[in-house]
């Protein structure tokens, strides 16, 4: 038998090695800027407005397949390359399948992908955006992966196999088998039943594709540069089984509190706690494998650094993601940006700073490559201060607006309070990419390593066995074990957090679904839907109201399983930046939904929401067949559970008041935050967001408005208008901008010389115009109930509780109001019009409404979840 | 010249028996063995360490899962915030 060094050489693919280094650092510094264009968007929303590739949705679409497929992916396929052969004592199985690969998984699956999602071809599931051609693209190339890395496992005949490898091979196989849950089960199966799937992937993605190569190569890279053995392979079996245990049993935690089986919920909620307690294990192993060289090696080595930064973070953000599975918790900071820390935390904390480590050591090994350790150095600070202070910002963020989430405020409240965070989370996002730029530059500069030829001998032990006995030795070692477990574990979370919720909803809908429930959808809503997915509405406004009182109280009754049954895919979402729109039917009019879209700061000054304007034909006024698409689904998103269970109506409370200054000048400041983008800085109905609603935005200025009318729409909104309901506002804000309103409201008298007649002579008159032209809708004593009026909607003016001043009844009697009933009478003499006005006036007593004491402070919701 | 990491992985020798977890378990023993030990048992420390975090992981899973129920949550008082806003005097 040859001498060791005489032996055969497994060689490292090193031309494989680079070529997915260098795509990983394209990958990342492209996916980094996708994220930093998302990032601006929320303190600049008109930044790259003008096409609907640069869009908010896509972008953020772009930027998370990228850091998952591009650089993630790119960087462990570099590492496996590197360390399969030391693991197998195995070349790969082929350098050419190795570089079809490449091409395919790189060209086609993520350039490809990005392109499409650009495009707008894609899949409104998180995690899963690339559209189903590029998935099953990837599908394939994970299918290969194991054919290039498993067989060299096969092949090695090594009875046993180090915990690296362990990972790699699980990592792998149950990425084969769980990719196609989220990428394809939810076109099939709909709504909730396809959430379950989606929640499946969406943790498999991290936990079961990027933690288990993240944690092979901290084994890997520690007992490489300390030439130590682990400190316990015992910890590392342990944790690697309960990882491939308790991970896919997360899955669920995503949609707690949703209509999914409580039970499927609960199990989420044990394994993530679980899923904590065996990456406290872990993370002892690997800390303790770093031990008392701690100080030599993280110190000196700077890829030791990045993963002994990753094992820490490992450990912080495992923590943090169980304590957010737990259900009182979750109530809280779902939705919030406190999720979103939490995610770049994982992504960047965890499992970059594990790729960084294993890419710097693979490449201070590779021959005739330049690298420079200082840059990696200072990468590396860059990248701990700009983490540090993205995850603080973030986290602070979701804490902020979690809590304004359960108080009596205007959502809108929470979206201002966050524009500082976001504006800073851009200065973070900039520091990172700093730190990512450096890093690569690592790779290309600094002094050339020596000529040489990367490689481990082979032993041929397992060559030589017979056929039979090398069959019988695969199905009783490791890599059959690790095989096993991946498939084993697949099936069991498969079946307890994906076909047992499944069958559930199905009896849960037959069982609750309204004979008569209207829930199909029409050709124009269906493409309403697919434009909302390809534009990535639901990332910022999710389509289920979960029951937490908080929940129900600002959006309506909570998700049901059977109002899903037509959502193919289910776009629940996981975030909400604007709120949820389950209950939106009925909400607000079509034409604010489309000035909304065109120009959202039209109507609502302080939104961040993106611009539309490629639905529209130049003008909100001027929709094309999308806008109108768009919104008719809008139109449908609760429309059945609202047409069986009717919102009850509301009893008017109105007390009379004497407002301070103090009063007037709150209220002023709560009238310019939420209301003047319709009704105009001055009140007077004159902004651009305004006018273009129909009916047109009311000219409060120009009328004297009872207290019990203001009250009222406040409280209600005005049925048929864009007027929504206030009753968000706390109690104090609330009376203040009644209170302003009424202050503001005029009806000046006429000037004496400006009259056309004496009062008697113009009052006679008036009530001849009136009752010639008016009653039909005004009805016979002005109270809004004539034949026509009752009909309309909004209702024709009650002049008892609504007093015009004479120019602003001259300009709606000459001009009408565009989008209601009140046509133009441009007949009507001056002098007419000046009589009838004198007319409606003297009707005007400000005393319609209930007035009626009511004793119970309103008051915000802290302390009742 | 070859750059190799002989040593790098250390999991070269020593015999599995059988896979699966307890297959695993008996390879971590050999593992982590002291030179001239075949096999190891583990310590009674790191038993102990193994124990305590699962005990604890379903301590604390039982006390998650028992705080919230459907029947809990959906009993509680409706909030307050839905009631229409009121007098000055509830400030």
């Amino acid at each position: 038998m040859a001498a060791p060094s005489e032996q055969v050489r497994a060689p490292v693919a090193s031309g494989l090695v680079k070529a997915h280094t260098y795509a990983a650092f394209v990958g990342l510094v492209l996916s980094a800027l996708f994220g930093l264009a998302v990032s601006v968007k929320f303190h600049v929303p008109e930044f790259l407005t003008n096409h609907a590739a640069l869009t908010w949705g896509r972008l953020r679409y772009d930027h998370t397949q990228g850091i998952l497929y591009a650089w993630l992916g790119n960087a462990f396929l570099a590492f496996i390359y590197f360390s399969v052969p030391y693991l197998t004592r195995r070349p790969v199985t082929s350098e050419r399948l190795g570089w079809w690969m490449f091409f395919v998984y790189n060209f086609v699956a993520v350039l490809g992908g990005w392109t499409l999602v650009l495009s707008g071809v894609l899949q409104p599931l998180e995690w899963a955006e690339f559209p189903l051609v590029i998935a099953a693209i990837l599908e394939l190339c994970f299918v290969l992966m194991i054919v290039q890395f498993a067989i060299p496992f096969l092949r090695c005949g090594a009875s046993d196999l180090y915990v690296s490898g362990w990972y790699l091979l699980g990592g792998i196989t149950f990425t084969t088998l769980a990719y196609p849950l989220g990428n394809i089960v939810p076109h099939e199966l709909p709504g909730a039943m396809g959430a379950a799937f989606s929640g499946l992937w969406i943790h498999d993605a991290v936990g079961i594709f990027i933690t288990p190569l993240a944690v092979a190569v901290e084994y890997f890279v520690i007992t490489a540069v300390t030439r130590k053995p682990i400190y316990s392979h015992f910890y590392s079996m342990v944790g690697f089984w309960l990882l491939f245990l308790v991970y896919p049993l997360n899955g669920i935690h995503h949609y707690i509190y949703s209509s999914l089986p409580m039970m499927a919920q609960h199990v989420s909620e044990a394994a993530s706690i679980y899923q904590g307690i065996d990456v406290i294990l872990v993370v002892t192993n690997l800390l303790l494998s770093i031990g008392l060289v701690a100080e030599l090696f993280v110190l000196g080595d700077v890829p030791l650094r990045f993963v002994w930064t990753s094992i820490v973070l490992y450990l912080v953000v495992s923590i943090q993601g169980s304590v957010q599975a737990v259900m009182s918790f979750n109530s809280f900071i779902h939705f919030s940006d406190w999720v979103i820390g939490h995610s770049h935390l994982a992504m960047i904390g965890f499992a970059s700073f594990a790729a960084m480590g294993g890419l710097g050591h693979l490449w201070q090994r590779m021959p005739r490559v330049r690298h420079n350790r200082r840059a990696m150095a200072w990468s590396y600070w860059l990248l701990v201060i700009g983490l540090g202070l993205m995850v603080v910002d973030l986290t602070g963020a979701g804490l902020v607006q979690a809590t304004l989430w359960r108080r009596r405020l205007p959502w809108i409240d929470s979206v201002r309070a966050s524009r500082p965070y976001w504006a800073f989370r851009t200065v973070d996002g900039v520091v990172l990419l700093a730190g990512f730029i450096v890093f690569g530059l690592s790779f290309v500069t600094g002094p050339r390593n020596p000529e040489g030829l990367l490689g481990v001998a082979v032993d041929s032990k397992a060559q030589h066995l017979p056929s039979r006995e090398r069959s019988q030795y695969w199905f009783t070692t490791a890599y059959a074990a690790t095989f096993g477990a991946g498939v084993l574990f697949f099936f069991l979370s498969f079946l307890a957090l994906g076909v047992y919720p499944a069958i559930r909803l199905h009896q849960a809908i037959r069982r609750d679904t309204p004979p008569h429930a209207d829930i199909a959808l029409t050709a124009s809503e269906q493409r309403g839907a697919h434009l909302y997915a390809i534009d990535g509405c639901a990332y910022c406004h999710s389509l289920q109201v979960r029951f937490t009182p908080a929940d129900e109280w600002r959006f309506g009754p909570p998700t049901q399983a059977w109002e899903t049954q037509n959502e193919y895919p289910q776009m629940w979402g996981t975030r909400r930046v604007g709120p949820d729109l389950a209950r939106e039917s009925g909400k607000r009019p079509s034409d604010w939904q489309l000035v909304h879209l065109y120009d959202p700061r039209y109507i609502v000054p302080d939104s961040v929401m993106p611009s539309y304007p490629w639905l529209f034909h130049g003008s909100p006024d001027r929709p094309n067949q999308d806008a109108i698409d768009l919104v008719a689904y809008l139109n449908t998103l609760g429309r059945a559970e609202s047409e069986i269970h009717p919102p009850e109506k509301k009893v008017i409370y109105v007390l009379p008041v004497n407002p301070s200054a103090d009063d007037l000048d709150e209220g002023r400041e709560v009238f310019r935050a939420n209301c003047s983008g319709c009704h105009g800085k001055n009140a007077d109905g004159h902004s651009i967001g305004g006018r273009s609603l129909r009916p047109v935005a009311f000219n409060l200025a120009g009328f004297k408005l009872s207290y019990a009318l203001i009250w009222r729409s406040l409280e209600a909104g005005v049925p048929g208008s864009s007027m929504p309901s206030w009753i968000c506002l706390p109690s104090a804000e609330f009376q203040a901008v009644a209170d302003y309103v009424a202050s503001i409201s005029k009806a000046g008298a006429l000037a004496e010389r400006q009259r056309y007649a004496p009062d008697p002579a113009l009052m006679q008159a008036g009530r001849r115009v009136f009752q010639t032209h008016c009653v039909r809708c005004h009805g016979e004593d002005g109270l809004g109930d004539g034949a026509d009026g009752l009909r309309m909607v909004p209702r024709a003016a009650n002049f008892h509780e609504i007093e015009p001043s004479y120019a602003v009844a001259a300009q709606v009697i000459q001009n009408g109001v565009p989008g209601s009933g009140m046509p133009a009478w441009p007949l009507l003499t001056p002098s007419e019009i000046q009589a009838v006005t004198y007319y409606i006036r003297s009707l005007y007593d400000g005393k319609s409404g209930e007035y009626t004491e009511r004793p119970a402070p309103a008051m915000p919701m802290e302390g009742t979840q | 010249m070859v750059i190799a990491e002989d040593g790098v992985c250390d999991a070269r020798s020593g015999a599995l028996g059988i896979g699966g977890f307890y297959g695993s378990l008996q390879w971590a023993r050999t593992r982590d063995a002291m030179p001239g030990q075949a096999h190891h048992a583990f310590s009674v420390k790191q038993r102990a360490y193994v124990a305590i975090l699962l005990v604890l992981g379903a301590v604390i899973a039982f006390l998650a899962v028992r705080t919230w129920s459907p029947a809990s949550a959906l009993s509680q008082p409706a909030p307050a915030a839905n009631a229409t806003p009121t007098a000055r005097s509830a400030r």
